[in-house]
């Protein structure tokens, strides 16, 4: 796992017709829920309706831990995160 | 011995019985209409007992335009409103059969037809109920088959993924299973040498105190599971358990 001290590397990546972020990796505390993750892209989006998926295809549990989503679901130590606006893995 | 397929017809056979009563807030009529009694399958959802409720309780509901009164429908248990995310036998495992609450059979549950609590909207996080379903089948067939299995799912016409939602909402065991052949979810190893890996979702209840805060005492964790320990062993419930609450005791296997 990708870490820093106590921390996983998270890698977001838009889809549709999501706007890119200005900041596409950051460091999160390995304890931390994936809910953080949502609540930081709705606050850097500018809007509550953001859909997030892992894996390109579905969206885990908001309460499960990072470090427990990136060591089953990451790449190379990281957790990809693809992000966007409407429905896009159905 | 009973064999696979009979397990798998009496997991989803096995019901619940609940009393459902109209929650006060929901009537526009004096009278309040007598609680109904049903038997909801374990492997079913909240959505499914709206839907069986919606025509006892419609006449003494306000008007609204179509079906917006029924896609408002919500459940409490003593006051502490229901996820509808979770299986309905899970959450009888969660709160129904706690000694602690006083429960008892029927289930005694209330339905209410009004605007959703915060608490449940953002656990749902703005997700229709078969829309979270499919995410968490979607999980699964990853954990089991890799990036094929859930591209599986999402292969699934519009129809098909209707029919399947159909099937565990009424707990109809045939078409779910012929349903969920085709996608083929036996967990197979992908590596050599690796063990093939189960899906599991754990969902661990930790309050002590007020029913009320249940919600923020109880976590959910999926993950896959692999299914042989490293000395080739199967994989038993209590590895499981150990591994994924290492601070509580469990006894090794095989003592």
């Amino acid at each position: 796992m990708s870490t820093v001290d106590d921390k996983v590397v998270v890698v977001f990546r838009a889809a549709g017709s999501a706007p890119i972020l200005q900041q596409t990796k950051v460091k999160v505390s390995r304890d931390s829920k994936f809910s953080k993750l949502v609540i930081f892209l709705r606050k850097q989006l500018k809007t509550d309706s953001v859909f997030v998926y892992l894996r390109e295809a579905f969206t885990p549990c908001l309460d499960d831990d990072v470090s427990v989503l990136t060591k089953a679901y990451g790449i190379d130590g990281k957790l990809h995160v693809n992000y966007s606006l409407t429905p896009a893995w159905g | 011995k009973v064999s696979m397929e009979d397990l798998q017809r009496l997991t989803w056979e096995n019901a619940i019985a609940v009393k459902l009563q109209l929650s006060p807030d929901s009537i526009t009529s004096p009278v309040r209409p007598n609680p109904i009694y049903v038997l909801v399958s374990r492997q079913g959802f909240l959505s499914s007992l709206g839907a069986q409720a919606w025509p006892h309780f419609q006449h003494v509901l306000p008007s609204l335009p179509g079906q917006q009164n029924q896609q408002l429908a919500w459940f409490d248990y003593k006051h502490l409103p229901l996820r509808g995310n979770l299986p309905i036998g899970v959450l009888f495992d969660l709160l129904g059969s706690d000694e602690a609450c006083g429960s008892s059979i029927p289930w005694e549950l209330t339905v209410h037809y009004t605007a959703q609590p915060e608490a449940l909207a953002s656990w749902q996080n703005g997700l229709p109920q078969h829309v979270q379903y499919f995410h968490s089948l979607k999980e699964a067939c990853f954990i089991s088959r890799g990036p094929d299995g859930s591209a599986a799912v999402m292969k699934m016409t519009g129809p098909a993924q209707d029919s399947l939602w159909s099937a565990v909402e009424g707990a109809e065991t045939s078409r779910y299973l012929e349903i969920l052949s085709s996608l083929k979810m036996v967990p197979a190893s992908r590596q050599e040498g690796v063990s093939a890996s189960l899906p599991c979702r754990l969902i661990v209840r930790t309050f002590t105190g007020s029913l009320l805060d249940l919600w923020d005492t109880t976590f959910m964790t999926s993950r896959p599971v692999s299914a042989t320990r490293p000395d080739g062993a199967w994989t038993t419930l209590n590895d499981v358990l150990s591994d994924l609450l290492p601070d509580l005791q469990f006894p090794a296997s095989g003592s």
